[in-house]
């Protein structure tokens, strides 16, 4: 079979709340469908080996290193990246506190801390302290000190994010 | 007191205080910053958020330059150049990190501003290893110091052992 | 099972999530895998089972914590929620955080191919630097832990270069009994001290049925350093290492000597 003639599978999932298909290697990282096939780049590479966290994403809710997944073991899931927290313009609250209390300076690490916040707050709503650090010692951080952003991550414990259920419309496009 | 720039390589000096607390673990010699207060005298702060936000950030790479974050050399290459193995700190490693300023205007900085970015790499690890002497007794002049090179040391200095040592350890820098 | 239609690597072990160019199936849809079932007398892990789920499971937090603490401790949280224990023991690392409580808690381990099951002690798994029994064609299937048999004293603990999303210096696990003023029952394990987790049978030996002096305790770690072979490598030294070896079984074999005194008449 000569380049021309390979045919990749078709891998569908929901990212964000919309029905995406791409046509990709099977073995294909998600982190790399997410920024290249889809072009949600929110989502960074900072080391591609599952310790710095940059790449994280929650899948079916859970979350995960998308350096470490192939794109087959996302096929018939719910993926929600940085794009999908932002709810019809209007930032969820681990963005809104980020961005009050300067929790965010080159950014790198942001995505992956919010989503890392989201899903420990999804998992245990009133987290104490060291619980918060337990649950974002997988991002790493170069440029904060981590103060800011554990601070933020407590001052969005009293109203939780909501799930997106419904993405803006303009994001919505088919992969190739 | 009067500025004048004359032939130097910066306008202005700025200040600083770091004083860690620290706690050695002598059964493992492992040594973890558990406070760490920082003053900084930066002329005039311009933007408090991101001020403080630059002086925590530094902070926890003078934590990492002085406890974690060993180079390891092989043939002139880094061996350790993955994030598996260059150890940088996470948020169980790092503790509060309280900051302080005061300003002093200077007049040939914007609005009075100094430099504020650089200072927190420079004074944090000597201040550690400061505290680390004041908990052990035993002194130490090179970093990143790491529970092996501890371990070395105390065990050449033949200090009794006990669980837990606290204690405080400050360093003034100046720029 | 569907898990036999797959190619292997050339030491037989199967892949998971790896990058090459080979065909390969992937286990993270075979659901018989996944659960952690009780019965009466043994708690069974699904290789494919989680550290998460590892954590989450009631009866482990409440009978097996050592298995509990190590899933805690491995990598950070988005690890554990991918990470399987299947993957991680026939990775076989020497440095792995499960291994050591595994081995103290007396796991077997059943393994499965189109000939059949077989199974076996844990502590006979692991045959050498990163070798283990599986054979080609082999999948494991289960870890099975023996309940009803906990020891009064339990101990794990691990160095590593940070406190977390860290791969371990030393980690030492100790479980145990007094009885009289004596050790009764004693089993230890250590991981990145040998070339496999490890069971530490001399250091067992030179401690049953003896008072826990401090003499008799430093002796036992005379014994465990004969025992043990710590290397140099990227994380750490042999010396260090041989060190906290010692100083850990000191603090557990004190737990030991400290519930022998609250259990005395």
């Amino acid at each position: 079979m000569s380049a021309a003639e390979i045919q990749f599978p078709e891998i569908q999932f929901k990212v964000n709340g919309a029905e995406r298909s791409v046509s990709v290697p099977p073995m294909k990282r998600l982190l790399d469908v997410l920024r290249e096939d889809l072009e949600l780049t929110g989502t960074k590479e900072g080391c591609g080996e599952g310790e710095c966290g940059s790449c994280s994403v929650l899948l079916d809710g859970v979350l995960v290193n998308s350096c470490l997944v192939p794109v087959l073991q996302a096929n018939d899931s719910e993926v929600l990246t940085v794009e999908g927290l932002a709810h019809n313009g209007a930032l969820a609250n681990i963005q809104q506190k980020i961005l009050e209390l300067g929790g965010a300076q080159c950014g790198i690490c942001t995505p992956g801390m919010m989503l890392a916040a989201e899903f420990l707050l999804r998992k245990n709503p009133q987290p104490d302290l060291d619980a918060i650090r337990e649950g974002l010692a997988g991002n790493l951080c170069r440029c904060t000190g981590y103060m800011r952003i554990i601070d933020a991550v407590k001052h969005s414990i009293q109203t939780p994010l909501s799930a997106v259920v419904h993405p803006p419309e303009d994001t919505v496009r088919k992969g190739a | 007191m009067t500025w004048s720039i004359g032939a130097r390589s910066t306008p202005a000096f700025a200040w600083a205080v770091y004083v860690p607390e620290v706690a050695v673990d002598t059964r493992t010699y492992t040594a973890g910053v558990v406070n760490f207060y920082a003053l900084q005298e930066v002329g005039r702060v311009l933007h408090p958020v991101l001020a403080a936000g630059q002086i925590e950030g530094g902070v926890a790479q003078g934590i990492g330059f002085a406890l974690y974050e060993k180079v390891v050399w092989k043939d002139g290459h880094m061996s350790n150049n993955q994030m598996a193995n260059y150890i940088v700190p996470t948020t169980v490693d790092m503790s509060d990190i309280e900051v302080y300023f005061e300003e002093m205007p200077c007049e040939h900085g914007p609005y009075g501003a100094k430099g504020l970015g650089e200072l927190p790499h420079d004074g944090p690890a000597p201040a550690i290893l400061n505290a680390i002497q004041d908990a052990t007794g035993v002194s130490f002049t090179s970093i990143p110091l790491l529970p092996e090179d501890i371990h070395l040391r105390m065990a050449q200095a033949q200090v009794p052992e006990s669980d837990v040592l606290e204690t405080v350890g400050s360093a003034e820098t100046a720029e | 099972m569907d898990a036999h239609r797959r190619r292997h690597r050339a030491d037989g072990r199967p892949r998971r999530g790896g990058l090459q160019q080979h065909k390969l199936v992937s286990l993270w849809g075979i659901g018989e895998l996944r659960p952690i079932t009780a019965s009466n007398d043994w708690l069974t892990i699904g290789a494919g089972a989680t550290f998460t789920d590892i954590r989450q499971n009631a009866v482990i937090a409440k009978e097996l914590p050592l298995l509990a603490r190590a899933a805690s401790w491995t990598g950070a949280i988005a690890n554990q929620n991918r990470g399987t224990l299947g993957g991680n023991i026939v990775n076989a690392s020497p440095a792995a955080d499960s291994p050591p409580a595994l081995l103290v808690y007396e796991a077997e381990i059943e393994l499965v191919s189109a000939q059949g099951t077989r199974r076996m002690p844990y502590r006979e798994f692991h045959l050498g630097y990163i070798r283990t029994a599986l054979q080609p064609q082999e999948l494991v299937m289960a870890v099975h832990l023996p309940r009803g048999r906990r020891l009064p004293v339990e101990y794990l603990r691990k160095v590593g270069t940070r406190n977390a999303m860290a791969i371990s210096k030393v980690a030492l696990a100790g479980v145990g009994a007094m009885q009289s003023g004596g050790v009764q029952t004693v089993r230890i394990a250590a991981a990145s001290l040998c070339e496999t987790p490890a069971r530490l049978p001399a250091t067992e030996a030179a401690l049953l049925g003896q008072a826990l002096t401090s003499g008799r305790i430093q002796a036992a770690c005379k014994v465990l350093l004969q025992e043990v072979k710590p290397i140099d490598d990227i994380r750490s030294t042999a010396s260090y290492r041989a060190q906290i070896a010692a100083n850990l079984l000191e603090e557990f074999l004190e737990q030991m000597a400290a519930s022998g005194q609250e259990t005395r008449p």
